[in-house]
């Protein structure tokens, strides 16, 4: 393991991205060093691999403070419909909401035989309750407790582990859905029960009762690795806490993990993007773009002035799940992206990937169709003995056969050049989607890279976006267990109170509703008045329409005429126009309660010294160049580099084209800017 | 190919996307629930000549014509006058439009001073004018239906936001905020699309771009012809039938009938032998029955996702007899024309069963379901309900067909019930969902039908529908069994009264309303289905013992349902 400089005083702390392939870990110890790790994941059983890891490190667990972790337990539960047995309440009349969903097509909307994901929930387990809300809040039919009880009872004895409550105007008025669930808390104290005000306070039925099932089914999941995790660490002498990602880009303590594990959908891509946002602000850098490139796909986003947009849905395998999440592109363009010719007769890229196993043809295991690694082994911007610390040798020849036919002449570094061109091409497009298409001028952003394959690619997709710059910080393979390591801990929250937008939209009784939220919301995840900010945002729209915009404002001093002006400069910035004429409405208020972690980390140097620049011949966008071949540590701070260049480093290979020059940052961290 | 075939590719993408962005940015920023939540509405990008270059995968029944509509306007209008502010709307049926709510609008895309393209957006407008708010069920002639705008070549500062043309069209709509709010949203996906398009001529070149385009639609109609080719060459002749007109409940149906010709790459689909056009709405215009044939093949071939444009169409050969309801005279109404496509469809598909049994499935719900509850304020004011509502689809081999979605040539998704109830004071929703047993039974089962109820808050509330599939139900294939039909029952004080699928009928506060959708054909011998799946539907409820018994032949314990919740 390595052992690298850098921290300021008190006890270690560690992040683990547990990912499908690798278990990653980043630990900052007590004395100023960080020390990093990778080890294959263990699916069966998530914590072998991080004990495994954190043993590896050879440091004494038992003075380590925090942990943080990301995974993707909780999404592959949802795909793979893994998840507890779940029995659903709702409204008397309103059974099937869930199984028949919004009728939407969102993919071969020609194929006659169409087919959905199915809910995480069987027609079987699902209840009606009789009791009725009407739109504006009051009871039109009053809640018979008794036999809502009665109702659980019967899916408990079919075997229901969580039950989720979903009522019609829960958002509007949750008075119904709290007696259910509370007399489910006591009667049944053994089951874990999600109540939609709770998990998802917003109208519309469907997307909101997906949600609130989706937590259900996930939360015995979530409790019972956690547990387990929890406990293997014990073991070993852990005493500090225990946290995990979320995906909003903040941390939240395990014990509150279970009840909101919906949160935790994308968890290792947001911790990659607290990453970034950290590595640039260290840069004095403001606006970025982000690139992720692993195995199997590229995540993108964005943070103008270093605050990641969020959006307030994620899709899912095909479901809608509303919680707060930083918003994320994500393309099926990887390392192990498959390129093969259409029936067209065209080159496509992905999304079918040859995964870790085989994997692409030049890692030798019995892989045969040619991937995005392949071509860049065979345009000579992989260096088949530096893969993996050359841990893992790469055959050129391989890779070379397996191109060709995709070429009409047969021409592998041809065929290789296309296929690089074309990824290139489709996450340039994944950034205009979170850029232009969302108002935003990409060109005066950077570009941050990391994930094992965005140092190869961000030069040229920046060149084809017109971005000027590309930072790639310290050990981009391990960003997002960076992420863990120095991630603040955020908590979102979302109150519904449709109103015309007008003078009392922040006025005290408003407000004091949010921050006694607030109060709560930070008691439960054990985060102290000190140590806490609030910020406030209203989620805006012209009345008549259905799509919210969200304005961030100061508490108090915000009136309904800067609040209008704020929501029509976003409205212009999407949609291209304003309308004066037009009422605003506030729909729902979001509470965000921020912890600051406080500790100040530095990451190690390069050395400096290191085996001499090689050459070696490399192919972009058609032309044949010479490229400058040095490893990342013999890099040092301060020295510039012309492209076209390489550099290499364990976790990473970071590509220099020309008209590009590379700097190593007095941080450590690679700037490379266009030339020309 | 162009000597960057690479280029291409990725300029292609890049229209894709910049039409997918226009629908995104359409639904967003619209006011209408039925283009904001349902989704009724397309948006293209076409090239300098009208051709579709790229559309976002919205409404194919809107989008499949686009160029159609564009060739129509194009050729009342002197273009040559064209400049960055002009915009060209239109609606009418005989002269490239859809129905009379589907506003379409193209607006030019110039890239310095020279013209580049089009982009092009279709929205359903909620109200459009003309005898009811709703549907005018009664409607004889066209005009009767809302107010016709022929193809008109406008320019923006003078004839919209306050101009003439707007304040005349919106004059004569009841729901003008909301209209000129969705056409608001129209301008805004144009121009994002317009925007897009000028910044790839920016970067490539415009003879770059002109080239991408044109090898967009080569590269479409190559995979057309591709999927085309793989289909043996030969000739098949299959029907279909509305149920009726919608005057005589017990008329006579109108029978739809397709001969579809393939001959290597290329296919002819001939509408010789359909019924004459008829006095109600239930008439198809030219642009909707083209789209309603190439959909009805596209959905079968074997490569179902080429991008579509005007390229798929090129190999294809299509004939609408005259005065057909597939191609009615000017001026005979058309309100209800997407049903009559839908029965195109699946005459072309009753024809294509005998040749690709294993593609064509079984008949599904497959008609649009317009559903109006309009409030008109005796003190003024009126707000209007409009559900777009499916049914089940059509069972095939190997595949369970969904329940409850729109058909194919529309994608209009569901609105909440909780959107519903908040836009709407005058009616509640008492109930929502699927109607058990009312898929066609088979080896594989059709989709289950569903079905909504109404109470209503108020007087004067007037629900007017149109729809089909009352009389005659979707039918199975090969040995399944036919869904169940649709019905529409109105409760005054514990009596019932049975509507029918043209209908308009005053209601009163107290009266409950319920639609209720078709289910899908089923697909095989309902003996032949997997015995564990028949014991689940059972314990799902989604089939009664009873049909488990008789249907399925499956033994049960009667009047208890086997427990049930098992997961994974």
């Amino acid at each position: 393991m390595n052992r690298e400089a850098g921290t300021s005083g008190g006890a270690s702390r560690i992040g683990v991205e547990i990912g499908g392939t690798f278990t990653d870990l980043v630990w900052a110890d007590g004395e100023g060093r960080l020390h990093t790790g990778k080890t294959p994941s263990t699916p069966a059983a998530i914590h072998e691999a991080v004990l495994t890891v954190i043993g590896e490190a050879g440091l004494p667990l038992e003075q380590a403070g925090g942990i943080t972790h990301g995974s993707t337990v909780a999404t592959n539960a949802l795909i793979t419909r893994k998840g507890a047995a779940v029995g659903l309440l709702t409204t008397a009349g309103f059974r099937d909401v869930v199984i028949v969903g919004r009728g939407d097509r969102d993919h071969g909307i020609y194929d006659m035989q169409y087919r959905r994901n199915p809910p995480p929930i069987r027609r079987s387990m699902i209840g009606e309750v009789l009791e009725r809300m009407g739109a504006d809040g009051h009871v039109i039919v009053p809640l018979d407790l008794e036999a809502a009880w009665r109702e659980t009872e019967v899916l408990l004895e079919k075997g229901a582990a969580a039950i989720a409550v979903s009522l019609l105007h829960a958002y509007r008025n949750p008075a119904h859905e709290k007696a259910v669930a509370q007399m489910i808390r006591e009667r049944a104290p053994h089951v874990a029960v999600s109540a939609s005000h709770e998990v998802s306070p917003e109208f519309r039925e469907y997307e909101r009762t997906v949600t609130t099932v989706a937590n259900a089914f996930l939360e015995p999941v979530v409790e019972s690795y956690l547990k387990r995790l929890d406990g293997s660490l014990k073991a070993r002498g852990y005493r500090g806490v225990l946290n995990i990602m979320q995906s909003n880009g903040g941390v939240m303590p395990t014990e509150a993990a279970g009840a909101n594990a919906v949160r935790m959908l994308m968890s290792g891509p947001a911790a990659g993007v607290r990453a970034a946002v950290w590595f640039a602000e260290r840069n004095g850098i403001g606006d970025i773009i982000t690139l992720d490139m692993g195995g199997t796909s590229t995540d993108i986003a964005m943070a103008p002035g270093l605050v990641p947009r969020m959006v307030p849905e994620l899709r899912i395998d095909g479901l809608p799940l509303r919680t707060a999440s930083i918003d994320m592109t994500t393309i099926g363009a990887g390392g192990g992206s498959i390129a093969r010719i259409d029936e067209g007769g065209l080159l496509a890229v992905g999304p079918e990937s040859a995964g870790s196993e085989p994997g692409p043809v030049c890692y030798g295991r019995g892989g045969v169709e040619p991937t995005v690694t392949d071509a860049q082994v065979v345009a000579g911007l992989l260096q088949p003995d530096q893969f993996f610390s050359g841990r893992i040798r790469l055959s050129r020849a391989a890779a070379e056969a397996a191109l060709a036919p995709l070429d009409a002449n047969a021409d592998a570094r041809k065929a290789a050049d296309a296929v690089l061109r074309l990824v290139n091409s489709n996450m340039a497009a994944a950034v205009r989607l979170v850029s232009t298409s969302r108002g935003i001028d990409p060109r005066d952003f950077t570009l941050v890279a990391y994930g094992g394959g965005g140092p190869l690619h961000a030069a040229m997709v920046a060149d084809l976006l017109g971005m000027k710059q590309v930072l790639v910080p310290w050990a981009p393979g391990l960003a997002s267990a960076f992420g863990l390591l120095i991630a603040d801990t955020l908590i979102d929250a979302t109150h519904s109170d449709r109103h015309k937008l007008d003078e009392t939209s922040l006025d005290a009784a408003r407000l004091s509703h949010l921050l006694k939220l607030a109060d709560t919301l930070a008691e439960k995840h054990g985060i102290g008045a000190a140590d806490r900010e609030t910020a406030i945002g209203l989620d805006m729209r012209y009345a008549g329409q259905a799509f919210e915009l969200t304005v961030w404002t100061d508490a108090g001093t915000a009136s309904a005429a800067s609040l209008r002006q704020l929501f029509e400069d976003e409205h212009r910035n999407h949609y291209g126009y304003a309308r004066a004429s037009l009422d605003v409405e506030v729909v729902s208020y979001r509470v965000r309660v921020t912890a600051r972690l406080g500790a100040s980390i530095s990451t190690p140097l390069p050395e400096g010294s290191g085996p001499a620049p090689a050459t070696a011949e490399i192919l972009i966008d058609g032309r044949t160049a010479q490229a400058t071949v040095l490893t990342r540590d013999g890099f040092a701070a301060g020295q510039r580099l012309s492209g076209p260049a390489i550099l290499t480093e364990p976790t990473s290979t970071t590509v220099v084209p020309s008209g590009w020059e590379a700097e190593c940052l007095s941080t450590g961290d690679l700037m490379l800017r266009r030339t020309r | 190919m162009t000597a960057d075939p690479t280029l291409t590719v990725i300029l292609i993408q890049a229209l894709q996307s910049a039409a997918d962005e226009m629908a995104t940015n359409l639904i967003r920023s619209a006011f209408s629930a039925v283009v904001r939540e349902a989704r009724d509405c397309s948006t293209a990008l076409l090239d300098a000549e009208g051709r579709v270059v790229a559309q976002a995968d919205m409404i194919p029944m809107q989008t499949a014509a686009m160029s159609a509509s564009f060739a129509a306007a194009a050729e009342q209008l002197d273009l040559s006058t064209v400049g960055p502010r002009s915009f060209i709307l239109l609606n009418d049926p005989y002269s490239g439009g859809q129905h009379l709510n589907d506003l379409i609008l193209f607006t030019p895309v110039f890239h310095g001073k020279e013209l580049l393209g089009w982009s092009g957006s279709t929205a359903h407008h909620l109200d459009i004018g003309g005898g009811a708010a709703g549907v005018n069920t009664g409607a004889r002639e066209l005009i009767q239906e809302g107010i016709v705008v022929p193809p008109l070549l406008l320019d923006i500062d003078r004839d919209w936001h306050g101009g003439m043309a707007e304040r005349l069209i919106f004059a004569n709509i009841r729901t003008p905020e909301i209209g000129m709010g969705d056409m608001d949203a129209q301008f805004a996906a144009n121009h994002v699309g317009a925007r897009r398009l000028c910044e790839l001529a920016d970067k490539y070149g415009a003879q770059t771009v002109r080239h991408a385009m044109a090898e967009a639609l080569d590269y479409s109609e190559r995979r057309m012809r591709a999927a085309i080719r793989a289909i043996p060459d030969g000739c098949w002749t299959g029907e279909a039938f509305l149920d009726g007109d919608g005057i005589d409940p017990q008329g006579k149906p109108i029978r739809i009938v397709a001969t579809v010709t393939v001959a290597g790459d290329e296919a002819t689909i001939d509408f010789t032998g359909t019924d004459p056009q008829v006095r109600t709405m239930f008439n198809s215009p030219l642009a909707s029955s083209i789209a309603g044939a190439v959909t009805a093949l596209r959905s079968v071939l074997n490569d179902t996702g080429m991008p579509a444009n005007d390229g798929c169409n090129r190999p294809l050969t299509l004939v609408f007899p005259e005065g057909s309801v597939l191609n009615p005279r000017p001026g005979a109404p058309v309100r209800a024309r997407a049903t009559t496509c839908c029965r195109a469809l699946d005459a072309v598909h009753d024809a294509l069963a005998q040749v690709l049994p294993d593609r064509v499935p079984g008949e599904g719900a497959n008609s649009t379901t317009g559903f109006f509850l309009a409030h008109s304020d005796p003190e003024g004011g009126i707000s209007i309900h409009l559900d777009v509502l499916g049914g089940g689809w059509g069972a095939a081999r190997g595949y369970d067909a969904i329940h409850a979605t729109d058909h194919v040539l529309s994608s209009c998704r569901l609105t909440p019930v909780e959107a519903i109830e908040q836009l709407n004071s005058h009616i509640r929703i008492e109930g929502f969902g699927l109607i058990p047993d009312s898929w066609g039974e088979g080896q594989f089962n059709g989709g289950q039908g569903m079905l909504r109820r109404f109470r209503i808050l108020k007087d004067d509330v007037t629900l007017s529908l149109y729809s089909d599939r009352f009389r005659l139900a979707p039918r199975g294939r090969a040995g399944g069994r036919d869904g169940i039909s649709a019905s529409l029952t109105v409760e005054r004080g514990g009596v019932i009264t049975e509507l029918g699928a043209t209908s308009t009928f005053a209601l009163k506060a107290g009266d409950l309303v319920e639609i209720r959708l078709p289910g899908g054909g089923g697909w095989g011998d309902p003996l032949a289905r997997d015995r564990d799946g028949v014991k689940r539907d059972l314990e799902d409820g989604f089939i009664s013992p009873e049909a488990a018994h008789a249907i399925y032949g499956i033994e049960t314990e009667t009047g208890r349902t086997p427990p049930g919740g098992e997961h994974a």
